[in-house]
């Protein structure tokens, strides 16, 4: 009877228990290279990406094509679903050799590792600056995927372009900058510091950020838009998300304050296209040549 | 004669100064923090050109008038407009409870938002308002048409409030589970902040308010009318339906209007006429001055106060409100003692029994099996959905088997939990959401996964079980203050449940996205449940469904000592019993757990442990419809939460009966869905 059912097992195309024997196995820098690697957060997605290696399932991938865009995700790669419950049944199916999932949703999908061994990985830190971490975050993943030399290469890329962008923004370092997503309702905004990608990206292209309040471990809070009244020779740059920023822009510009801002006034309101703002280096080397693009231009235009 | 569900009355004598001052003192609270943070704007010589013209490159000035200003007159509006919405409901429903949180407008609002944000942007187009506004409407509007049929009696509306503000919210977290960094936007606007950068909210609340205050003042006399009995209204030629659904309308546009602008703020449009019935305003033109002001400043002052602690506008107020207003609330409630009817009136739950019991549990049981065969075996494989059988089915069990067991184990223990506490309880609507039980333990995952983050499963279990026990001591000893009056248990249950979402709200308005773990427990998802835990859960149930019958259903052996004595007291009935009746009787008032006898037919033996059991099944095999129902109400017996009933509104009740329990069934199915 048992052997009937294997070979049932063995015909269908679900993977057996088999696989579950994988269980707990330990897969440290020396351990073999993965090569069907599947990813549960978006910031280990663009760094896959990034290394040049196509995962073999990703966790919402609308979510990503919409937050992160860049590096592009192939069509064909198959969508688990929400992020913090992917189908497990369909990423049994797709026999991973490697999952990656954020460290600090580890409480709760403990049954990934009955699949395929797991690595958890810290996708924000406390302690680091965010490129740093990003970086270390990159090293990491291309020792389990054998792609050292990739990471080697984007890390001097992400350099390169930071370096670049510092340069053709220097000229402009003399007024601080805001960086801040509008919310739909027209009174709140998302707005980026501390340690988090954008904040760490300012501070390496030696801008000023003008907002100095907390934000969370992401280096991002919520805000009211009188809060932008803080610092009135600050730069206001903000990120364009499409039908939400096109909302929110029509609510603020019935508000008087709004108007009266220093930045508004002024003219010193500078849109970007949107970046992942808890993104690794992919997105910061994207945000900072966006920079170095649009304050420029934002300014030659001011005349 | 119909009394009202409970009609608050003051354990001392009336002082219609009292309002006034309290009214004033919060008030004058409220302003001097305003002045104090425009003094820290503005220099005090400038205040009257900021108010009346600022000039337009002056930004403290520009700030003082579009942001100060307008965020003090929207606490007062949106304070006014909801307590003004809370003193018409509670009028014209006849209830204290009502208000427009518990009458599912916010729960309506915010899953309008969320579906228009995921399904229909354009919709947003016009602003977010329209969306909140035609989301609260509905919501109402489904919670009068559920009760129509019952004219829209007290008990009825709040009861369908409860089941429709507990659905909305379901469909709410289930959507955010799925799509929680595509909602922030939501989760910004919807946790409950007044801060304000032009005179838009103020300028659209203020004439909404206006004319819901003329409105009320033309409503006045019939209004007052319903304190008097149906007949009594009648003959002094007032059509008290048409004066109750006009106090309704008012109270539904007003409440929509304030969640669409402002959020959804809890318990202002209760904390505001609750203060100002109990410090002493008792007519309804007294309480129509009173509540609204009273609310305008609690609103207000908390906002101010939340400006001062948090300069950053990091914590939003809606949220607070909730927060600091459970507490307050829950210390008011323990001096309104409730109408002294109500507390007499013991149901005698499950007495009524099916003619053939086991004909009933016996279906349900196959029906159970039919269902778990589903939830294991039909499913979504790559090719698309179909029925798995054999070695494709024994792959996929190890991930469907424990979620369906824990989801039967976990559903089991709810109805063992529900049939205890309305036991308990003698509350017959009892369970464990609505007491509250189940947010105790939601606050204590909440404070222990900031606190303490990463703890493992079992530990988890843990710190739930300690907050759903701390809850429940905390509902069971107030309710014994007020003899467990049904009304006080189900409005410090709400209270509990309030704090529990407030928090919530704070997390997800922060943008963390680890919020997501915690929306996973919240929603009841069985995702991530391990063979471990399904045992773990399996065998909870297991025990309780044998230590329960095994320990006797207290309830039941009480009673049964009066007679002759069978059952399962194994002492006789004689001398014993006696002596234990009458240290009953002496410790009556220190006992809060004892259910007194029924006034209903003689209480037959284990009647309750079959029916507790026969209850339980039918839960745990998610039936739809709750045929068992009116076993709960037989039309001899009278449930505490109605006061005194007439015989003939008791098909209302059955009525609610289907409606709870149809809100179980269905949280109950979604998650044996999820497990398939």
């Amino acid at each position: 009877m048992m052997l009937t059912r294997r070979a049932i097992l063995g015909a269908c195309s679900l993977a057996p228990f088999g696989l579950a024997a994988a269980r707990g196995q330990d897969l440290g820098p020396a351990g073999p290279v993965a090569r069907r690697v599947a990813s549960l957060d978006l910031l280990l997605t663009e760094t896959l990406l990034t290394l040049g290696l196509v995962p073999a399932a990703v966790g919402n991938i609308p979510l990503y094509q919409r937050l992160v865009a860049e590096p592009e995700l192939p069509d064909d790669v198959p969508d688990l679903g929400p992020l913090q419950e992917p189908n497990l049944e369909l990423l049994q199916y797709l026999r991973p050799d490697l999952v990656l999932a954020p460290s600090w949703a580890a409480a709760g999908q403990r049954d990934l590792e009955r699949i395929a061994p797991v690595a958890w990985l810290p996708t924000f830190s406390t302690e680091k600056p965010a490129l740093d971490h990003a970086r270390s975050l990159l090293a990491q993943v291309a020792a389990m995927t054998g792609r050292d030399a990739e990471a080697q290469t984007w890390s001097g890329r992400a350099d390169a372009a930071l370096a670049e962008a510092r340069q053709a923004l220097a000229p402009f370092a003399d007024r601080p900058v805001y960086v801040v997503r509008f919310m739909e309702d027209g009174r709140h905004a998302a707005i980026f510091g501390g340690n988090g990608m954008i904040g760490d990206v300012l501070a390496r292209l030696g801008l000023t950020n003008a907002w100095t309040g907390r934000t969370n471990v992401w280096g991002t809070t919520s805000i009211g838009i009188e809060q932008l009244a803080g610092n009135p020779e600050a730069r206001l740059i903000h990120f364009n998300r499409g039908a939400e920023t096109d909302r929110a822009l029509r609510q603020l510009a019935g508000s008087p304050l709004w108007r009266a801002l220093p930045a508004v006034r002024q003219g010193r309101v500078i849109e970007t296209p949107v970046v992942y703002p808890n993104g690794g280096l992919s997105s910061a080397a994207r945000f900072a040549g966006q920079l170095a693009q649009a304050v420029p231009a934002h300014e030659a235009a001011r005349g | 004669m119909r009394p009202p569900v409970a009609d608050a009355v003051l354990s001392r004598p009336a002082a219609p100064q009292r309002p006034a001052l309290l009214a004033g003192l919060v008030l004058a609270a409220a302003l001097a923090l305003f002045l104090h943070h425009l003094a820290a704007l503005l220099p005090s010589g400038q205040w009257w050109q900021a108010l009346i013209a600022p000039a337009g490159t002056d930004m403290p000035q520009m700030l003082a008038h579009y942001s100060l200003l307008p965020r003090l007159a929207v606490g007062l509006l949106a304070g006014a407009a909801l307590g003004l919405a809370g003193v018409l409901f509670q009028q014209v429903l006849r209830n204290p409870l009502a208000e427009p949180g518990t009458l599912g407008v916010f729960a309506g609002s915010k899953l309008a938002l969320i579906v228009a944000t995921l399904s229909a942007p354009a919709l947003l187009d016009a602003g977010q308002e329209a969306v909140a506004f035609a989301g609260g409407a509905a919501a109402v509007a489904l919670v009068l048409a559920l009760s129509w049929r019952h004219r829209l009696a007290p008990i009825v509306v709040i009861l369908a409030g409860l089941v429709v503000t507990l659905y909305l919210e379901s469909g709410s977290k289930m959507l955010v589970l799925f799509n929680h960094q595509a909602l922030t936007d939501v989760f910004v606007t919807q946790g409950g902040s007044l801060n304000q950068n032009n005179w838009g909210v103020a300028l659209t609340l203020a004439p909404w308010l206006a004319l819901a205050v003329v409105a009320s003042l033309l409503l006045l006399r019939p209004l007052t009318l319903l304190d008097l009995d149906e007949e009594g209204a009648r003959s002094v030629g007032v059509s008290l339906a048409t004066a109750r659904l006009l106090g309704i309308a008012v109270a539904v546009l007003l409440s929509a209007v304030t969640a669409a602008a402002a959020g959804p703020i809890g318990f202002i449009g209760l904390g505001g006429p609750v203060i100002a019935r109990i410090a002493g305003a008792r007519r309804l033109r007294d309480r129509l001055l009173w509540g609204p002001l009273l609310s305008a400043g609690l609103l207000a002052l908390t906002d101010q106060a939340v400006q001062l602690v948090d300069a950053a506008g990091a914590i939003p107020t809606g949220a607070v409100t909730a927060i600091l207003g459970a507490p307050i609330l829950l210390w008011l409630l323990r001096r309104l003692r409730p109408a002294g009817e109500a507390v007499r009136e013991r149901p005698a739950l499950f007495a009524s029994r099916q003619e053939r019991p086991w004909l009933w549990i016996g279906g349900t049981l196959l029906l159970l099996g039919l269902v778990a065969w589903a939830a294991l075996a039909f499913g979504r494989v790559p090719d698309g959905w179909h029925w798995s059988t054999r070695g494709e089915l024994e792959a996929l069990l190890p991930w469907r088997a424990p979620r369906v067991a824990a989801a039967l184990g976990a559903g089991f223990m709810l109805a063992m939990a529900g049939v205890l506490l309305q036991r308990l309880t003698g509350n017959a609507l009892a369970s464990p959401e609505l007491l509250g039980t189940s947010s105790g333990a939601t606050l204590a995952l909440i404070v222990a996964a900031m606190v303490v983050p990463g703890l493992d499963r079992p530990m988890l279990i843990l710190v739930a079980g300690v907050g759903a026990l701390l809850a429940l001591v905390a509902i069971l000893s107030f309710g014994r203050r007020s003899a467990l009056s049904a009304e006080h248990m189900l409005l410090a249950g709400m209270a509990l449940t309030t704090v529990a979402w407030s928090f919530m709200a704070v997390l997800l308005f922060s943008g963390d996205p680890r919020t997501a773990i915690l929306l996973g427990w919240l929603s009841g998802s069985t995702y991530g449940i391990t063979g471990g835990d399904a045992a773990i859960t399996c065998g909870l149930a297991a025990a309780a469904a044998l230590a329960v019958p095994l320990a006797g259903d207290p309830a039941a052996r009480r009673l049964d000592q009066r007679g002759a004595g069978a059952g399962a007291d194994p002492q006789p009935a004689g001398r014993a019993a006696a002596d234990r009746r009458a240290d009953r009787r002496r410790h009556a008032d220190r006992r809060p757990l004892e259910l007194r006898r029924p006034d209903g037919p003689a209480h037959r033996p284990h009647a309750g442990r079959a029916a507790a059991a026969a209850a339980a099944l039918r839960r745990w095999a998610a039936r739809r419809r709750a045929d068992g129902a009116g076993r709960l109400a037989g039309p001899q017996h009278r449930l505490p939460l109605a006061g005194a009933g007439r015989p003939g509104r008791d098909r209302d009740r059955r009525q609610l009966f289907h409606l709870a329990d149809a809100a179980a069934m269905s949280r109950a199915s979604l998650q044996q869905a999820r497990g398939a």
